[in-house]
């Protein structure tokens, strides 16, 4: 949730094919949120992401 | 209408306590000893100060995701949380440990202004209309999640305060700008203490009065060495919380030791209407009657910002209106809330009142004196959403304070535990109930206490109107607390 304070929500991603990753989270509230992904390689630097994802609607 | 005498808050009787019997935060030990210290206030202002700088800091050069800022997180998750509790248990004492004031006297001491602030604007309007710029900009700018924002309104808050009391005299600054020290005046009414006189005899033998001129040099009586009440409070004059920044100036410069931080009823001096110094009466400034009412509406209105239906209120009046930008929109949501909504519903109350139970006196003179009665209503509000937001957020500051260590490289705390957040929803959601409550119950109190004076012969129905009004805003203060949040930096097409 954009807004501090709010709580998080984690989630890890699962490898469904050769490359492709796949996560469920469940966004606790409706707003802007904010994907950080964090990326651990074997024997390299993490890759860090991020992607905004506006407007989540209430459920 | 009917008026209180002269300053009856001085009585025993009307402020609720014995004069003598009353709790001083100034004879506790430990905690008096450090405020009765003449540099404690630069002493409490310092690390605040340090606080201000780093949030500057982070805010401009840290992480850009809110929730990971020091800048956004201490600003809207602590600060205003911390404010509004200390103002519910204690007083005034953010505007005791402001920063800005710590380097504006640091400047004093180079710049001597003579200029007077002019006397068109020594009133309230500029600081209330600054005060809605602030709640606007907020909504507009989505500054809850713009640390590099957020920064720069401290930084602004620092620039303003210099610039104004760099030019003029007094605390000008506190008295007729600052947005922040309007919110504290007006919510510090509802306030269990309050800095005064301690035994109003005293004070009738006085003859120096450097609680308000400054304790002179003897030897040289032009040279204050200890400046009095900036803000042109007379102590043994003054009459509540309004205007007073616990600055304990008058506590120091009293050479009769008779100023301390007595306790009181909380919201007692709504109840009255005394001539206060460098006030005047409640009921005749309406330019404070509008700032209660700013303080009771906006605190909807803040709220309402940040739950669902929002959304689709401003989709729908941009559609209706064919708007497709935000300003316009969020504009006159808050020309309907804080101008439209008001003058309807105290309007309405007022002529009810004046028309059912007889009251001596013009709709528009009541409407000011019983827009006071709605203060401990919107503190109550300000309480809940405050404290919803520092609960639910009471542990983030672990690991934001975390993450911005290691971001200079420093490990000593450990990698950032951003799994720590704060008490669950559940068990905040009923102590928000209890503060919307406990605002209405005393917004209900000052009402009746002045419908008791109004109408003498039918007190329930001067009081019937105001307290209807309560019950409905309070019922939009529930309702408004029990929406599904939603945050989003844009209003209008997602």
């Amino acid at each position: 949730m954009a807004h501090p304070g709010m709580s998080p929500t984690f989630a890890n991603a699962h490898e469904i094919a050769p490359g492709r990753y796949q996560a469920h989270i469940t966004f606790s509230m409706a707003g802007d949120w904010v994907l950080l992904i964090h990326v651990n390689i074997p024997d390299r630097q993490p890759v860090y992401a991020q992607i905004d994802v506006k407007a989540v609607q209430p459920q | 209408m009917t008026t209180s005498p002269n300053n009856p808050l001085t009585s025993s009787e009307d402020s609720g306590f014995d004069e003598a019997a009353r709790f001083d935060l100034l004879t506790v030990p430990l905690v008096g000893r450090l405020l009765l210290w003449r540099h404690s206030r630069t002493l409490l202002q310092f690390p605040v100060l340090l606080l201000s700088l780093v949030m500057i800091l982070h805010g401009l050069f840290g992480p850009s995701i809110s929730p990971k800022n020091l800048a956004t997180v201490l600003s809207w998750v602590y600060f205003r949380g911390a404010l509004i509790v200390t103002l519910l248990c204690a007083g005034n004492f953010f505007c005791l440990v402001c920063p800005f004031m710590l380097v504006r006297n640091g400047m004093r001491r180079f710049v001597h202004p003579r200029v007077a602030w002019p006397r068109a604007l020594r009133n309230k309007w500029v600081s209330m209309l600054l005060f809605i710029l602030i709640l606007f900009s907020y909504e507009r700018f989505a500054l809850w999640s713009s640390p590099w924002w957020t920064a720069w309104l401290i930084v602004a808050y620092f620039v303003a305060a210099l610039a104004i009391d760099g030019v003029f005299k007094h605390a000008t600054f506190c008295k007729y700008i600052c947005p922040i020290g309007q919110f504290n005046f007006i919510a510090a009414t509802v306030s269990p203490l309050e800095v005064r006189v301690r035994l109003t005899s005293v004070c009738t033998s006085c003859t120096t009065n450097d609680c308000i001129r400054g304790r002179r040099d003897p030897a040289n009586d032009p040279v204050v060495v200890q400046r009095g009440c900036e803000l042109a409070l007379f102590q043994p004059a003054k009459a509540g919380n309004m205007d007073c920044t616990f600055c304990l100036d008058c506590v120091h410069a009293c050479p009769h030791d008779n100023v301390g931080v007595l306790s009181r009823l909380p919201a007692s001096e709504l109840m009255v209407d005394p001539t206060r110094s460098g006030i005047g009466r409640f009921s005749r400034r309406k330019d404070i009657a509008a700032l209660a009412v700013t303080f009771t509406f906006g605190a909807l209105l803040n709220a309402f910002g940040m739950v669902s239906p929002t959304y689709v209120l401003e989709n729908w009046l941009g559609r209706i209106l064919h708007l497709n930008s935000d300003g316009p929109v969020l504009s006159m949501l808050f020309v309907i809330f804080l101008v439209v909504e008001p003058l309807v519903l105290l309007g309405i109350a007022a002529w009810i009142s004046q028309r059912w139970a007889g009251v001596n006196s013009r709709v528009f003179p009541l409407m000011v004196r019983y827009a006071y009665a709605l203060v401990p209503l919107g503190f109550g509000m300000w309480l809940a959403h405050y404290c919803f937001h520092f609960f639910t957020g009471l542990y983030t500051i672990i690991p934001v304070t975390q993450s911005a260590l290691a971001s200079i490289g420093t490990s000593l705390f450990g990698t950032p535990r951003w799994t720590w957040t704060g008490l669950p929803t559940p068990i905040v959601q009923p102590l928000e109930v209890g503060f919307l409550l406990l605002g209405l119950a005393g917004s209900l109190l000052v009402a009746y206490r002045l419908a008791l004076e109004d109408s003498q012969d039918h007190p329930l129905r001067a009081f019937a109107p105001w307290a209807a009004v309560c019950l409905l805003l309070w019922a939009a203060s529930v309702w408004l607390m029990q929406q599904p949040m939603e945050m989003r930096a844009t209003f209008m097409n997602g």
